[in-house]
């Protein structure tokens, strides 16, 4: 007991002093920075390599690093600025990183009083692990095969500007932005590779050994050229500012699902109901099929808008904005679906294959145009009616028109078995959609900071939506022989919506070391819909409401220290009614967020910086009051985490300063029970990363830094086939030229 | 039998404190402060009419901004909607007549964003989450803090809410002969864009996130009915969004009910 209570006085002796020590070393901080490392800002080189050492799945590495596994080497940075004359300068900037792939090389040139011109090119890359389902009853894992994944986004740019004294200023730009690579989906395909018995009789089946586990990948393909031409200019009290914005996008989008692969259902077929049971492998369970969905799209759109805003006097000011949009597009779509069915002549394959009374293999391709007029209005007031009341009201009106056609033709090629004959059969199937839609908008906000040392504020709108949206659909369905369309489908759904958002909120600012900030939010969300279904007069009704507080404060305590601290509570709520189906309450969604950042300075030349973030998020929606067996199948959605990272830096000598970083992760939401009756989402896994750096003055032109980190990440959502671990290298030099 | 060293928990705290002042002590003879980055060390606040001689296109409707509304921890005698709670202080930026590295830009850096949003970095930590912290992209792409409501598009702006998103994200914008309504709610209604937990940043992966929407209550037991089908043993394999089952969730050129 002694000795507990005299280490307790001697650490909190020991902690006192360090504390005095720091306030009173911080006291010397205001000194001029004569030390200070250099940092270059202009007309500077940065050259890096880091080098990675990964093992284990060198995949998860890199999407949850967004780093190369072998590293990267290149130039991290380049800019120089030149004064070509008194008045006119110009600006190169560069960067190359081989294995990032990130890519920039741009000028500007600006001359005072004239105006400006720049061009450039930059790409960045994004990596994806391809990962598919994890099935824990047999640790399934089945990645089709392991090629690297990445999508690259790569924007050419162009800006001008004409900045004359005393006359309008004009300004034009022009954008390239292509998005083009392959990522992974979240769309899985099914295998029966699942460890869980297969039986004849299917009786015997109390749940399905099928699940859906085999990664998906999308190509991308996407181009958005855009363009703009403005002119703004004040004049007196009022100023202008009008445009013309174009737009092109080109996408073409494919993704490629594998479903059930190495499975085929034997010719003859298994016995219905054998004696004794058979035990069936799921090999045999079912047909592979191979799919490539594509959707493309080519639209021009030209959008006109234009602003006013006038002082009407010191205390209030006017303004309107107008917008014009119209664009065109062209649609192509196509679902190409390759089915391999064994039948008595042998293995078919082709594509739309299925067998009569089998299931649709929904193959088409087809086009279709689209176009869209959008016209929308605001006019809104800002003013001040007292010395501590600021107020701003807005009306926003809009009417928009959509239409559009899609001509399906089903592709189909029924599969007899028994002699292996396929019949093709195709169908055209067309769609239309005219949608009218006029949504109004009232907002106000106002801030009153009346009451010392204290802001009140609030936010609120309202929206109020009426939209026509008729449209004609055409599908496909199921017979004992050839598949048939479905009748038009005509569909007369008037919508009404009604969605008000409000926040109200204070801050109190007593005096420099303490400051809270308060606010309540709630969205009151009513979509109506009537004729949406089959019946004339059907209805549907989503309301959806969110509301919670979030109070943020700040604490400084002493000079170099500080608690900042925000913490959110958000509830959600949804009710349905509909015709045919009980009022209910579909969902029922919690979040509680908690965060602190603590900033430590106990001595001018070391500083601490901690941050904790803790989420708690469940949505709930049918689970448990769904009942037997549905609540095997589905619980409630929890996505936890909580995470954490510490920075310290401080000076080592003169020229050397060090930085140690650390940064941890968990999430517990993996519930491999789960498997027995569906398929496990839940996020679950840790990680973890330590960085050690130091940043040396070789001269007054080139500073070096080396660092070097250490990384460990394990996943059990992915059975661990995601875990990584390595070491990784930076050595960058920076030099002023 | 040489005597093995223990680490006792005095060990720690004694050795720990001594090393900690060696640095404390050792550290002040060299003339260089230390600040969590982004800072600028040596430089103090000037106001907001300093900025607004150089920067007029960023100040002229600040004060319609949300984070004008929002009282910053600032030095008093400057207001509580300084440029400078942001941007940091200004006093050798306006000295070296607005040169770079002389001021903190949080389109390049959002530590200045984290140190109110601070649950933002946690979600930005995440592995599905846009890339932000790596540099790659900044708050500033979606956000707007210098003109009227910080989210881009909301209330009465004169675009829509769901922009801010498509402008990147093209072949999610539409339009589409059989559109998804959810997506008049705006992207986030499924979609947390500062990172989630769940692969492409979903508020969940499971059939919960189109439940909340969809679901319809019958007096079956052990049904989780949607769309006027029962849904329970489709959803055994997996959720809605599976393939073969509603793969085009955002809008469908020829399937109304989202399958294709």
């Amino acid at each position: 007991m002694n000795a507990n209570n005299s280490f307790t006085r001697t650490a909190g002796l020991l902690a006192g002093a360090l504390l005095l020590l720091s306030g009173a070393s911080l006291g010397r901080a205001a000194n001029a920075e004569a030390d200070a490392l250099p940092t270059f800002h202009e007309n500077f080189l940065k050259v890096g390599v880091s080098p990675a050492n990964v093992s284990d799945s060198k995949a998860g590495f890199m999407a949850r690093t967004q780093m190369f596994r072998k590293g990267s080497a290149g130039i991290e940075e380049f800019n120089v600025t030149e004064e070509l004359d008194k008045t006119t300068t110009l600006t190169v900037d560069g960067r190359a990183l081989l294995g990032a792939e990130d890519y920039l090389a741009s000028f500007k040139l600006t001359k005072t009083e004239v105006g400006s011109f720049e061009a450039g090119y930059k790409s960045v890359r994004t990596f994806y692990d391809g990962a598919g389902g994890f099935f824990p009853i047999n640790n399934a894992w089945l990645p089709l095969y392991s090629r690297q994944l990445f999508v690259d986004r790569g924007a050419f740019y162009v800006n001008g500007a004409i900045n004359l004294p005393k006359a309008p200023v004009f300004t034009f730009s022009y954008r390239n932005e292509t998005r083009s690579g392959r990522k992974d989906s979240t769309i899985w395909g099914d295998t029966n590779q699942t460890g869980i018995p297969i039986y004849r009789p299917t009786s015997l089946n109390l749940v399905s050994a099928s699940r859906k586990l085999i990664p998906a990948y999308i190509n991308l393909s996407e181009r958005r050229e855009t363009w703009e031409v403005a002119m703004k200019q004040t004049v007196g009290a009022t100023s202008y500012r009008f445009s013309i914005l174009g737009t092109k996008i080109n996408n073409h989008d494919t993704r490629t699902v594998d479903r059930n692969p190495g499975e085929l259902s034997p010719r003859p077929a298994l016995p219905s109901n054998p004696t004794p049971p058979l035990l069936v492998s799921p090999f045999l369970a079912a047909n592979q099929t191979k799919g490539t969905d594509m959707m493309g799209l080519k639209e021009d759109g030209l959008t006109l808008s234009g602003r006013i805003e006038t002082k009407l006097s010191d205390s209030a000011k006017v303004f309107l904005s107008l917008s014009q949009h119209h664009s065109e597009g062209d649609l192509a779509q196509s679902r190409l679906i390759t089915a391999y069915i064994m039948t008595d002549a042998g293995l078919t394959t082709t594509v739309g294959g299925y067998t009569p009374g089998g299931r649709s293999p929904y193959s088409q391709s087809g086009s279709g145009t689209i176009k869209q007029d959008v016209f929308t209005g605001v006019v809104g007031l800002e003013f001040k009616p007292t010395r501590d009341l600021e107020m701003t009201a807005g009306l926003k009106g809009e009417d928009l028109q959509i239409e559009g056609n899609y001509t399906a033709n089903y592709v189909l090629n029924m599969v007899t078995l028994t002699t292996g004959a396929v019949a093709p059969q195709s169908l055209t199937a067309p769609n239309s959609t005219k949608i009218s839609e006029s949504p109004w908008v009232p907002e106000l906000s106002g801030r009153y900071t009346g009451v010392k040392d204290m802001a009140f504020w609030f936010m609120w709108d309202y929206s109020t939506l009426k939209q026509d949206e008729r449209n004609s659909y055409v599908g496909l369905t199921t017979s004992t022989g050839p598949m048939v369309l479905t009748a038009p489908s005509g569909a007369n759904a008037r919508v009404k919506d009604r969605h008000s958002n409000l926040k109200v909120g204070a801050n109190w600012t007593p005096n420099s070391m303490i400051m809270v900030r308060g606010e309540v939010f709630t969205k009151d969300h009513e979509n109506n819909f009537t004729g949406q279904g089959t019946a004339l007069g059907s209805y549907y009704i989503l309301d959806y409401d969110t509301y919670g507080a979030r109070v943020t404060a700040t604490v400084k305590p002493m000079p170099g220290l500080s608690f900042s601290t925000r913490y959110l509570v958000q509830r959600g709520k949804a009710e349905i009614a509909e015709d045919g189906y009980v009022h209910t309450n579909s969902n029922d969604s919690r979040r509680y967020q908690l965060s602190e950042t603590v900033d430590w300075n106990p001595n001018k030349s070391v500083y601490v910086q901690g941050n904790l973030c803790m989420f708690w998020d469940t949505i709930g929606t049918v689970y448990p009051r769904a009942g037997g067996a549905a609540n095997d199948v589905l619980h409630n959605a929890d996505n936890n985490f909580w995470n954490a990272s510490v920075v310290t830096g401080y000076v080592v000598d003169k020229d050397t300063d060090a930085q140690i970083q650390g940064t941890y992760y968990k999430a517990n939401n993996w519930n491999p029970s789960l498997a027995a009756a569906t398929t496990p989402y839940g996020q679950g896994g840790k990680d973890y990363s330590v960085t050690v750096g130091l940043k040396h003055k070789f001269s007054d032109r080139l500073v070096g830094s080396a660092k070097v980190g250490y990384f460990k990440s394990d996943s059990e959502t992915t059975g661990g086939f995601a875990n990584y671990k390595g070491t990784i290298g930076w050595l960058t030099l920076d030099y002023k030229l | 039998m040489s005597p093995q060293p223990r680490w006792t928990k005095s060990t720690l705290i004694f050795g720990g404190a001594a090393l900690w002042g060696a640095v404390l002590v050792g550290c002040v003879m060299v003339n260089r402060t230390m600040l969590a980055p982004p800072a600028i060390p040596g430089a103090a606040l000037v106001g907001n009419k300093q900025c607004a001689e150089c920067h007029e296109e960023q100040t002229a409707r600040a004060s319609s901004a949300t984070h004008a509304k929002v009282a910053l921890a600032q030095d008093p005698k400057l207001g509580p909607t300084s440029c400078e709670a942001c941007h940091g202080p200004g006093s050798l930026h306006v000295k070296a007549g607005g040169s770079k590295g002389t001021i903190i830009n949080p389109q390049k850096n959002s530590e200045t964003c984290f140190s109110c949003h601070l649950d933002k970095r946690g979600t930005f930590m995440l592995s599905n989450s846009h890339q932000v912290l790596n540099g790659k992209m900044s708050c500033g792409d979606c956000h707007d803090p210098h003109e009227g409501n910080a989210l881009k598009g909301s209330g009465a702006s004169i675009e829509n809410e769901i922009e801010t998103c498509t402008k990147c994200h093209t072949a999610q914008k539409g339009p589409f002969v059989f559109v998804h309504n959810a997506m008049k709610e705006g992207c986030t209604a499924c979609h947390n864009p500062h990172g989630s937990v769940n692969a492409k940043m979903l508020l969940a992966r499971d059939a919960n996130l189109c439940l909340r929407c969809h679901l319809q209550t019958t007096s079956t037991n052990g049904t989780i009915f949607a769309g006027g089908e029962d849904h329970r043993t489709r959803l055994q394999g997996g959720t809605c969004w599976i393939a073969g089952c509603h793969e085009t969730i955002h809008g469908s050129y020829s399937s109304k009910p989202l399958r294709y």
